[in-house]
Order: C-alpha cells, then structure tokens, then sequence
C-alpha cells in the first residue's frame, strides 16, 4: 500500500500593507477523536472557515477525515485575516485524506472563499497577493472572480469556480493555465474636455505644464470659477495608464474593495476636503487601509477649499509631497505606499473669494488678505511648482463653451504630453521620474546654460523665491522647453515659468 | 520745423491759393507727370510751368497751372503766413506719406493729402491700433443724450478706444471732455485751423486737448472757421472713426451729414434711440428708420471695434518679428487699463507661452508688475 502522506502543504497568500506575503499552509491528519483546528495567529474570520469548509466539502461529495485535523498557516508570527484561506486548507485536506491524487514534491498555490454549497469567491486584494507569487508554483488555481486581478499580476493560471472544478483539475488532468492579460480593462475615454477653458488661458497652460512634468498645482479663484472642472479636464489631459501604472491603480483599488468593474481602471482622481480625518488621509493604522494620499498613486489629489484646511493636515502632505511615498506605522512595523501624484489644490484666493473678478467685487482689506494668504505661505507653498489665478469665465465664452463647434481638444493635448513624458522617460532613464519629482535637478541634468542660469537667478531673487522655489523654477521651464521641444533650455522657458510662481 | 514738413506747407499754400485743386494734382500724378504731391513744389514748379505744353493735359489743368505761376507772390506770402502761425502754436504737418498718416485714408477717396495737427500725434496711430469711435450730435442736446454720451465715453476710454469729435458745442464738447475726464483719448477735429478756437467757449477744452489730447485740421494754420467748412470737417471724423455714434440730432442737423459719410465711407452708424416728441430728436430716429443700428449699451461697438483691430493687430502682427515689438504692443495695452494674462491673449495675437515670457521679461525690467493677478504698467499709467 502507498504510503499515505500524513502531512501536506499548500501555498497562499495573504496582503500586509501594499505587499503580499506567500504562507505556507501545512495541513496533517492523525488518528483520534475528530478535531478540527487552524493555528498561526489568525482572526475569527480565517477560523470560521472551519464551517464554509466541513459544509462545502460534503455538499461536493467528498468528505472530512475522521481525526484530529490540525492546520498551521505560517508565518505564525504574524496576524492575519480574510477568508481567501478557505480553498487551500480545503485542498490539504483533500490531498492529506488522498480524496485528491497529486505526485509528491508538487507545489499548489490556492486561494478563494467557499461557500456552503462548494462555490469559489473572490476576495479583496487578490491584485497585490497574485502579484507576490513567484514563478515556482506547479498549479496555480484562482476563484473565477479574480480573472482581472490575474490580468494585472501577469501570471497564468486555472480558475475554479466550484470544488467539482477543482476535482476535474487533479483527477481528470485538466489542469490548463491560461493568461489574463486581456482581461485588464482601461479606460481614458470619460473626460471634460479642456476646451471649457477658452477664455482661462492661464489656468489651461498651467494644467498642460503640470500634466506634461507631474508638476503640484495651486488654482486660486472666486467659487464656482471651474477650479475642481479643471482639475478633472488635468486628470483627462494625462496619457493613458501604462499596463504597470494600470495594475498599480487596479491593485490599490481592489484592496481596499473600492474597484468597479463598470468602469474600468481610470486615472485617480482622489478629492480631499478640510474636514478629512488624518487616518482618512494617510491610511488607517489599524487595517491598514490604504488613505487618499496612496490612493492618488499614478493620479491626481485634488484638495479643494486648500485654505481652509488646518495648518497640521497640510503639513501631513509635506513628506508625501517631497518623498513620493506614505509610511504606516503598524505595531512597530513601517508600511511604505506609493504616493506618486500630482497634487492639485484649489481654493478662494482672499476671504470673499473676489479678488481676481473683473471690476472691484473683493472686499477684503489688504490687511485681510494677507492674513488669509498667509495661510499657504511658507515650506507648503514652496512644495507647489505652479500658482495660477482663475477668474468666471464670462457669459459669452459660456455660451460659445457650450456650443462645442471646435470638437474636442483633450485628445491631442494627450498625445502631446504623452510625448513630452517621453523626453524626460529618456533623459532620466525611468519611466517613473519626471521634470517635477526627480530628486537632484541641476542645470546641467535640466540642460540650463549659463545665461539662462543667471537670468532664472535673477527672477528668483526679484520674486524673493527660496532655494526651493528656483529649483522649482528650473524644473517648470524645463518642462516648457520640453513642451516646446527644445533640447537646451532659453531664458523664454525660464520666463514663461516665473509667471506661475506667485509673489506673495 | 523740418524740410518736409516746410514743402508741405508750400504745398499748402499752393493749394490754397486759389489755383490748383486737388483734382489738378490726381491728374498729373495718374497721368504719371509728378508721382508726389511734392513735385509741385520747390524746382517741381517752374519745371511743371515750363513744360506744360508738352504734357497730355487737360486744357483745364494747363489754365490752372499758369494760374498758378503767377500767384507766385500770393504763395510766398500765404507761406509766410503759414510757417509763422505753426511756430507759434507748436502745431505739426502730416502728410500721406508720413507713417503716421491714418492708414485708412489711403482706401478713401477725397482724404485730404497734407493736414495738420496739435498735441499727442501717438493718437493717430493708436486710432488705428485700438480702435477709434466717431461720437457726435447736437450742439443743444437733451440732458439724456449728454448723460448717454459722457457713459459710452466713459466705457470707450477704459478700454483704450479713441473718441473723435469735432469740439463743437452741446455732445462734442461732452464727448471731448468725457474722455479727458477718464484718462483716455480724444482727438477734435476742427473746421478751421488747428490754432483757430471754435467756438471761443470751448477755450478750455482746446487746451485740454492740446495737452492730453490732440487737434486735428486739413485747413492751414491761421485759417478761420467758415460756414461751408463744416460739411468737409465732419466727413474727416467720420474717416477717422470705426463707427460712428450719433447721440441726437435734429431734423436738418450737420450731424446728419456726418452720419451720411460714414456711411458712404463703409462704417457702421449707431444711433441713440431718443424722444419721438421733440423735433431735435428726428433726425437720428429717421436714420434709425433707414437701417442704422440703435445704440443700447457700449459694449456691442466696443466688441465691433475690437473685431476690427484685432485684424489690424494680426495684420501689423506680419511683419513684427522682434519681441520689443510685442513688449510695446504690451504696454500700449496695459496702458489703458490693468489686465490679466488672459485679458491680455485675448488682444494680441502671439502664443501664450510666448506671451507669458514677455510679461517677465518686463516684470524683471522694472517696466510692469502683478499685483492681484493683474499687470500693471509701474510708470506713465493712472
């Protein structure tokens, strides 16, 4: 008689923050009365699959082994959740009790919630947990829900939708991986178009420049001005997602169960308000939720009424805004999230919000706007690579706004700036890295002749800029002599530039 | 005075002789014997004595001509007269082949060759670059149209358009002094000579308008104003203007005649709806029944003369290559009123980008300066 194995693993998965971490799932059969336990730190939902997995297994004729049944989910040092367990502690079983044939030495990898009746769900953050697999796994078998998450991954695999497929598989052979990559679905095609901003030439070349280079944006101007319009029209302006930018997005959104398939992986748009809590904003510490700041990875953070928020919520964008990543402190333990994006915020620019409009409708006192500019002053603002002012647009323009006789403008605009991403793809060798987040910018990396160097100096010391304010400087004008598909940077770029750096 | 300004005035003179007449001179130069109204000055006129016998004239022409030479003495004392009179009131002479000669003139007919000015001659070229609107009407007008015009003026000069009128009494004199008033532009037109104050109670405005504004006549200085002038003058700020605005006129007013120029010279006339009760008021309502447009609020002309300098600026903007050019054109427009960058992409016709780098530029060079979102010029301004 073979020898029947006692012990036997099976691989999973589970997500810790924005990594996967692979767990090995030991199951062993011994003779005694029947028990049934799981070890190894986990929550009450990985424990209650004890049921889902007693009922599922007999609704799909097979059986539980009559003993002491005992499964360990390593790393036993850590905490783990989530009801993705359900399928592989099913699968040792099954092979442990020999109900399922597999030749020694195999390595399966499993996950998937069951259902009573035998029925295999997906379950959230399947991206992130696909993606940590490496390429040693013989069997590879994933809830049929999880198709798209497979797509982003980029692994092959055999879905299951119910333990009569997952019987076919070993039993019958059937095992025939397949790739997902055409189940990723992006879309580009819902936008406002930018031709809304005729009459707004400023704000409309200050959102190119910033779509062009990830450049932050301050948009000040009167309520109702179109400042959140424009910043949806700069989420349309940038180039599609890239297949990695897109499983970046899709991974995030579907760990935090916030993915909709009707749509489709979109650029993000996360729109942040005075009022947003500090967990809300960096990620809770508890679940490890994912905060706005992460979720704008690869998008757009749009903080509207920036004026109004509190001093101590703004100074919690400063490291993200500098560093491009968000840290969680869990136990201990740092989780790091991407945090590429563009930051765009948008508020009144005095306390009646009419200092811009034509004729004199604002009623502040200078005194009055100065206190309530002063709000953006300082280390924040220098973090902002383009101030533009924004007025209402007239009634005329409205109207002819709203005729729509050009045809659409956003989709060249694209193209445009998908080819000046292309410029600096090249000059800094990362398709990561841009004019506006690249760590050292030095004339000669940005390509700033002498001449031009003096002039932006100049510029800088008239406009009383910081060091970090004429670093900014160089590198807006460099995106404008990318724009203009220069190789060398001219004192027009430079002066071009100096305009969306306000004077305060 | 310079060279050419003095044959200018020997032109003059000639012309005013007696002797010649303007169409003498369209015909010897279509018929290629002078190519300048000059040419009958200086040696030009014994050669032009001398040898006609041998030009393909008409007999009219060759009388007018000897006529000429023998007015010799009459010329020479009308020169005088006239070199005197222009020193002494400062005043300048422009003629169609000075830059600043109105460019539209040059598509008009009966446009007078040589005329002479008083005060800022810039305004000539800023009647062609921002527009200029013809603003006339009754020398006894109702309180309605006084308030009507002193409004339009008002809104005229704020955007840099320059009023024309003809310093008469009644909606001249308030056009004139409505747009002093607000810092803008005016130029008067006057019947007589530029240095002959008519009417006498408009001292005041003729001095204003000396300083800040300019005074513009095709009659020589030291001319007086005559009755039949009066037509002829109101045909010159009709040339002048991009629309003309008649605020009121009677049934048999000159006004009536300025509006008819216009018309004839292509431009729109606008008429200010007025009273159907009062005969003063007739004139203008019978131009409105004949097809003129009725005038409601300023802005409907200012967006009609805006239409037709931005072609201007397009055109001008052809042969302006160099970024002084564009700086200029800049702080002409600044000049008139503080603007945003986008007020300013909507009136020159260049790239935004390129636009942008100019206000810099002139940010950095002390010229102009942002102050609440709006540019502003650091000097000449108000």
């Amino acid at each position: 008689m073979k020898k029947q194995q006692s012990v036997f693993k099976v691989y999973s998965c589970f997500a810790e923050g924005v990594k996967g971490v692979i767990s090995e799932i030991e199951v062993s059969v011994s003779p005694g009365l029947p028990t049934f336990d799981i070890i190894g730190l986990c929550d009450s939902s990985i424990r209650e699959s004890r049921g889902r997995i007693r009922s599922a297994l007999v609704s799909s004729g097979f059986f539980l082994p009559k003993g002491h049944i005992t499964v360990s989910i390593s790393p036993a040092y850590m905490r783990k959740s989530g009801s993705a367990f359900d399928l592989p502690v099913a699968l040792g079983i099954l092979f442990v009790s020999g109900q399922l044939p597999i030749e020694e030495g195999r390595k399966v990898y499993a996950e998937g919630e069951l259902s009573l009746n035998g029925e295999i769900k997906g379950t959230p953050g399947a991206a992130l947990r696909l993606m940590s697999i490496g390429e040693d796994m013989d069997h590879l078998l994933i809830p049929g829900d999880e198709k798209m998450s497979a797509g982003c991954a980029g692994i092959r695999a055999q879905t299951v939708d119910t333990m009569d497929d997952v019987g076919k598989v070993f039993i019958e052979g059937g095992y025939s991986p397949k790739s997902f990559k055409g189940e990723m679905k992006i879309y580009d095609d819902e936008y406002i178009d930018i031709s809304v901003l005729k009459g707004q030439e400023k704000a409309s070349r200050a959102i190119q420049i910033s779509a062009c280079g990830m450049h932050n944006l301050l948009m000040l101007g009167s309520p109702g001005c179109g400042k959140t319009i424009a910043g949806k029209i700069l989420a349309g302006i940038m180039p599609q997602l890239s297949p990695k930018e897109a499983s970046q997005v899709f991974a995030i959104n579907e760990t935090a169960g916030l993915f909709d398939e009707k749509k489709g992986i979109t650029r993000p748009f996360r729109y942040i308000y005075p009022g947003i809590s500090r967990s809300q904003l960096l990620g809770s510490s508890g679940n490890l939720f994912p905060g706005e700041i992460a979720m704008a990875d690869n998008g757009i953070l749009f903080a509207d009424e920036i004026t109004e928020f509190p001093a101590g919520t703004l100074d919690l964008l400063r490291l993200p805004l500098e560093e491009r990543i968000v840290r969680i402190v869990k136990e201990g333990n740092t989780y790091t999230y991407p945090a590429s994006f563009i930051f765009v915020g948008a508020g009144n620019p005095c306390k009646c919000g009419m200092l811009y409009e034509k004729g004199s409708r604002c009623v502040c006192s200078p005194n009055t706007i100065k206190r309530y500019q002063s709000k953006l002053a300082g280390p924040f603002l220098d973090r902002i690579d383009i101030i533009t002012e924004m007025r209402s647009i007239e009634a005329k323009d409205l109207e002819e706004t709203s005729k729509k006789t050009e045809g659409l403008l956003t989709p060249d605009i694209r193209n445009m700036v998908t080819e000046v991403r292309e410029i600096q793809k090249e000059r800094y060798k990362d398709p990561g890295i841009f004019n506006g987040t690249v760590t050292v910018a030095d004339a000669e990396v940005l390509r700033a002749g002498k001449d031009v160097v003096t002039y932006a100096s100049d510029a800088a010391i008239r406009g009383g800029l910081s060091a970090r304010g004429y670093s900014k400087l160089l590198r807006v004008g460099r995106t404008i002599a990318d724009m203009e598909g220069r190789r060398d940077m001219t004192r027009n770029d430079i002066a071009e530039a100096y305009v969306y750096k306000r004077r305060l | 005075m310079n060279d050419l300004e003095l044959r200018n005035l020997e032109y003059t003179a000639i012309r005013f002789s007696g002797t010649i007449t303007g169409n003498t001179v369209k015909e010897l130069i279509s018929k290629g014997i002078i190519s300048s109204h000059l040419d009958i000055t200086g040696e030009g006129f014994e050669r032009l004595y001398k040898d006609r016998d041998k030009m393909e004239l008409t007999s009219g022409a060759r009388g007018k001509i000897a006529e000429m030479y023998e007015a010799r003495s009459r010329i020479d004392e009308l020169l005088k007269s006239y070199i005197e009179t222009a020193d002494e009131n400062d005043i300048s002479v422009i003629s169609c082949e000075d830059e600043d000669y109105p460019f539209v003139w040059k598509n008009l007919t009966g446009m007078p060759r040589v005329f002479f000015i008083r005060g800022n001659r810039n305004l000539l070229r800023e009647c062609y670059m921002r527009g200029s609107a013809g603003v006339v009407g009754s020398r006894r007008p109702g309180k309605y149209a006084l308030y009507a015009t002193e409004d339009f003026v008002k809104e005229f000069s704020k955007e840099g358009i320059v009023t024309v009128s003809g310093m008469a009494l009644g909606i001249d004199r308030k056009a004139h002094e409505a747009a002093l008033d607000n810092y803008g532009k005016t130029i008067a037109v006057m019947a007589g000579g530029p240095d002959n104050i008519y009417p006498p109670e408009n001292e005041d405005i003729y001095e204003r308008l000396c300083d800040k504004g300019l005074i513009l006549s095709e009659m020589p200085p030291g001319q007086q104003a005559v009755k039949q002038y009066f037509p002829s003058r109101n045909r010159l700020i009709s040339a002048l203007s991009d629309v003309c605005l008649v605020m009121q006129a009677g049934q048999f007013s000159g006004t009536l005649h300025t509006a008819s120029f216009a018309a004839s010279q292509g431009k729109d006339v606008f008429v200010l709806p007025n009273n159907i009760y009062s005969a003063d008021c007739l004139g203008g309502l019978y131009l409105l029944r004949d097809g003129a447009e009725v005038l409601i609020d300023p802005f409907t002309v200012i967006e009609r003369i805006r239409n037709e300098t931005m072609n201007r600026k397009i055109l001008a903007g052809d042969d302006i290559d160099d970024e002084s050019s564009w700086k200029r054109m800049i702080c002409d427009e600044l000049s008139a009123r503080p603007m945003t960058a986008d007020d300013l992409s909507a009136m020159i016709p260049i790239p935004f980008s390129l636009l942008t780098s100019l206000l810099t530029d002139l940010e950095l060079d002390r010229k102009i300066e942002e102050d609440r979102g709006k540019y502003v010029l650091t000097i000449g301004g108000h």
